[in-house]
């Protein structure tokens, strides 16, 4: 009877798998990002998936595994204009503009094939568990930047426009995973974590 | 009934180790914790954003609580009475295994008309209780600001270096009416760090490389002042205070600390 039953569990786990592609699409809503050296997830190639997945196909009784494929990788982004300003006036003005930055975590997950993420919360996590066989820390979940408001002041001449925006840096770290139970394949897919290290801000005027 | 008996008798044993392991925990004390980091600004800006970090509440961080703030430097010759301030609370950050908030002290400052400088400054908090807790927050200068379009700044940015928290280098893009040398730049009242611009010849336009010297009071705003010769006269320009990155990072380990022990 309790073979019957465990038989039933396990059909229960395997049918109730997930089938379809999500994504957390944060950093990618950057107005660019740029990476050095290796390859965003979504850039990977079906021959690239097939040879990274030979490493997590190898069945065991539960858990993930996980294939990292690209470790810290440095990128560079450029996010949209903050402000600008255009002074139509005939003489130079003094102008202040107050920064209101809004709460912003320092991670974004994204994920291809079956492995999923939890949205709810202010902190995406990857579902079954992956965010910690792939040793994320608690640290970097909860960065979170704090509401804080400064401001600019600057002097703008006639006919110039002045342009306030945010660039920075980052670390991606990418791969493939497979998580099992009882040897059976539960999910098989990509997942890719994006962290904010510096964020910088760049004024520039220039004559309209 | 001999079950849940024996039951019973674990769960009661459990507790009781629990209760003799927490009681062997050495207390955690109360700390604040303080970035020791330059505030550079102008006369222009009214408030002073002073950050400390403590790991468990107290009383200093209640402004209803406060009787007076003042800002000193170390031999307690040049104090700044602050009229009104205010306090938030601001994000975790952790050092040392331990988890700490930040309070943001928003001290208003009194109407300057000239340079101020406190190369050590203290800021000293006492309590309606008479308590005085005098705190170290690092390096203060503030720089009077007059306004001028001598040189015209279109482009500046910064960047950092090894250290996640320290400014490395500000990079100015300038445009003059008439032809200027830049020969040095201030960012605190009494130091300047010689530039390394693009071109020695007098020029209206030009971009000036500021290194900024190893100092261990990490900062990631400041204000600046150009020193620059004009028909061979040497003229002075402040520029506004500007915040150059942020470093989004959880630790305070990277920072130039000073720890209390609170009562």
């Amino acid at each position: 009877m309790k073979k019957w039953v465990l038989l039933v569990v396990v059909l229960l786990l395997i049918t109730s798998r997930g089938v379809s592609l999500h994504a957390d699409t944060d950093y990618q809503s950057f107005e660019s990002i740029e990476i050095t050296d290796g390859k965003f997830l979504k850039d990977y190639t079906k021959s690239e998936y097939k040879n990274y997945y030979k490493k997590v196909v190898k069945r065991r009784f539960a858990g993930w595994n996980v294939n990292i494929v690209h470790e810290d990788l440095k990128v560079t982004y450029k996010t949209e204009t903050i402000f600008s300003y255009y002074n139509d006036g005939l003489t130079a003005i003094d102008y202040e503009y107050k920064f209101e930055g809004t709460k912003t975590t320092s991670r974004s997950i994204t994920s291809s094939g079956q492995i999923g993420i939890n949205a709810s919360g202010t902190v995406k996590k990857f579902k079954g568990g992956l965010d910690a066989s792939l040793k994320i820390t608690s640290t970097e979940e909860e960065s979170e930047k704090e509401n804080e408001t400064w401001k600019i002041k600057m002097q703008i001449d006639p006919g110039t426009m002045a342009n306030l925006y945010i660039h920075g840096e980052g670390k991606i770290t990418n791969g493939v995973a497979a998580r099992y139970l009882f040897w059976f394949l539960l999910e098989k897919g990509g997942f890719e974590i994006f962290t904010v290290t510096t964020q910088y801000y760049r004024l520039e005027k220039v004559q309209v | 009934m001999k079950k849940i008996g024996i039951s019973m008798m674990i769960i009661l044993v459990f507790i009781i180790l629990f209760i003799n392991l927490k009681a062997l925990e050495e207390p955690t004390s109360k700390k604040m914790v303080i970035p020791q980091t330059l505030y550079s600004q102008t006369t222009e800006e009214k408030s002073l954003e002073v950050r400390v970090f403590l790991n468990k509440s107290h009383v200093i961080t209640d402004p209803n609580a406060i009787h007076s703030i003042y800002l000193a430097n170390e031999e307690n010759t040049n104090r700044i009475k602050i009229e009104t301030f205010n306090i938030t609370k601001g994000t975790e950050k952790r050092y040392l295994k331990e988890r700490y908030i930040a309070y943001i002290y928003e001290l208003e400052l009194p109407l300057l008309q000239m340079d101020l400088k406190m190369n050590h400054c203290i800021m000293e908090i006492t309590l309606k209780n008479d308590d005085l807790h005098k705190i170290s927050i690092g390096s203060l200068s503030i720089l009077s600001y007059e306004t001028t379009d001598s040189i015209n700044i279109t482009n500046q940015f910064g960047k950092i270096g090894d250290n996640p928290y320290a400014l490395e280098q500000i990079t100015l893009d300038y445009y003059s009416e008439t032809p200027v040398r830049v020969t040095e730049v201030f960012y605190k009242t009494d130091q300047f760090v010689k530039v390394d611009c693009r071109y020695d010849e007098l020029t209206k336009k030009g971009q000036i490389l500021i290194t900024l010297p190893n100092i261990a009071m990490k900062f990631n705003k400041t204000a600046l002042r150009l020193v620059f010769e004009r028909n061979d006269v040497t003229h002075y320009q402040t520029i506004h205070t500007f915040k150059y990155f942020d470093s989004i990072s959880e630790n305070l380990d990277d920072m130039n600390l000073k720890i209390y022990v609170l009562n």
